[in-house]
């Protein structure tokens, strides 16, 4: 799996946008805003030579990329697996295109409360996201990123029902840029969340709707009745965090978005997908003991690799620089026999 | 950057981080990769430094820990310093000449 960055723009502001730090890094450095069609191709050839099957785009909004019809034939041309990671608000010319192909070569991730508007989506925006969802019907999979603790779900199970796309529900917890630029659940929030979660796979499941869970979820978040009420309701569980692949516009591969500045790798043309994550994950493992709470070092599930401890951008950032300085007298340190210390600070 | 007249500064290299778990504190260098994992009075003495207390309180507060003399408590607590040295988490600072 990789995520292949093909717009640097957006024309929406999540607040909890985590690709932000780095769509702007990007776009101070006069760095083109959509991947150029022969760069396009040699991701094609990349996703070929780690015989990977689909292509993810990802941006920003990849179906703002002027040439979004073009990327698809040519995905397609290689027998690839469309999958667009979209805010759902897509031009005619790209819905066309999209509609264009089935659903088994074809998903459109929707991420329903994506938006312009700080306080969360208004109805306009969901008006034109519900007609967007009827076109695409069972090529849509309904995304929602849970960033505060007063989120709703409700409204996502008509809207399944209403516009044929995919029973299936993807959620995913808003995480931390390393900068803590972007509004982001607090790990102590988690419990709160965990609940409702619970609670909505139940009536989900109901509606014959099941749920499946993006990375940096932790097994404690959720009690063991609703662990078990989520496993009835026959939810996707995962305590997963590892190396996305989301290789940006300048050709780089980084762990994830949120961790765009601390680990990457490039993208050459010999690396394949699977040294590229051998690398990614060489440089997170440092930092792979510890985990978002304090409490991950005793942690039975973590220690058993059950859990992976959470998102790796919220566990870096409980580090702190150490900010020692103690002085002893040189005296000190010869009298404690350790003379040479003195001769070579001298 | 330099310590008093006859005095030995230690510091920790910019690359350093470290975070408290549970049972421990990870401390963690960038430019090497190595983790370090310090429990008990090394655990105590990393946080006792991250709280800037002076050196003879952290030979006081080492003392009562591990219930030692003074005269050991020190030796004990030189010798954390500079094994932390030898690893890379602290580095000593040139003390002032003349």
């Amino acid at each position: 799996m990789a995520n292949l960055v093909v717009a640097g723009a957006c024309n929406l502001k999540c607040v909890y946008c985590f690709a932000g730090d780095h769509m702007r890094a990007l776009k101070d450095s006069a760095a083109p805003a959509f991947i150029a069609l022969e760069a396009f191709e040699a991701r094609l050839d990349f996703l070929d030579r780690s015989g990977i099957d689909e292509i993810r785009l990802i941006g920003g909004e990849p179906t703002l990329h002027p040439h979004f019809p073009e990327l698809i034939r040519r995905a397609r041309r290689r027998g690839k697996h469309i999958v667009v990671f979209s805010h759902g608000l897509l031009s005619a010319r790209a819905l066309a295109c999209l509609e264009a192909l089935s659903p088994d070569e074809c998903t459109v991730l929707v991420n329903t409360n994506a938006t312009r508007f700080p306080d969360g989506p208004k109805e306009e925006e969901q008006t034109r996201r519900r007609a967007t969802l009827r076109r695409l019907g069972p090529r849509a999979l309904l995304g929602f990123t849970i960033y505060r603790t007063d989120f709703r779900l409700d409204f996502l199970l008509p809207l399944v029902i209403e516009t044929g796309c995919r029973k299936s529900i993807r959620l995913g917890l808003a995480q931390p840029c390393l900068s803590g630029s972007n509004v982001h659940l607090h790990p102590k929030q988690y419990p709160v969340v965990g609940r409702k979660i619970a609670a909505f796979a139940r009536r989900a499941a109901g509606a014959g709707v099941k749920l499946e869970f993006d990375c940096g979820f932790v097994r404690c978040m959720f009690s063991e009745t609703d662990l078990a009420a989520l496993r009835e309701a026959g939810t996707d569980l995962g305590w997963r965090c590892n190396p996305i692949l989301d290789v940006d516009l300048s050709g780089q591969a980084l762990h994830c978005f949120p961790l765009a500045d601390k680990l990457q790798a490039p993208l050459t043309d010999s690396v394949d997908a699977a040294s590229l994550r051998t690398a990614l994950i060489a440089q997170a493992q440092p930092y792979r003991l510890a985990g978002i709470y304090k409490e991950c070092s005793t942690c039975p599930f973590k220690a058993g690799g059950e859990c992976m401890g959470g998102c790796l951008a919220g566990t870096l950032r409980r580090f702190r620089p150490a900010t020692i300085r103690v002085v002893v007298s040189a005296d000190t340190l010869v009298t404690a026999g350790h003379a040479s210390s003195v001769a070579l600070a001298g | 950057m330099s310590g008093e007249a006859g005095a030995v500064v230690f510091s920790c290299p910019e690359a350093v981080r470290w975070v408290e778990d549970a049972d421990r504190v990870l401390v963690v260098d960038d430019r090497s990769g190595e983790t370090h994992t310090l429990r008990g009075a090394e655990a105590a003495v990393w946080g006792w430094l991250t709280l800037a207390y002076p050196y003879p309180k952290l030979v006081q507060l080492l003392a009562a820990l591990l219930v030692l003399s003074s005269a050991d408590a020190e030796q004990r607590l030189v010798a954390i310093l500079q094994d932390w040295r030898a690893a890379g988490l602290l580095q000593m600072l040139e003390p002032p000449h003349g």
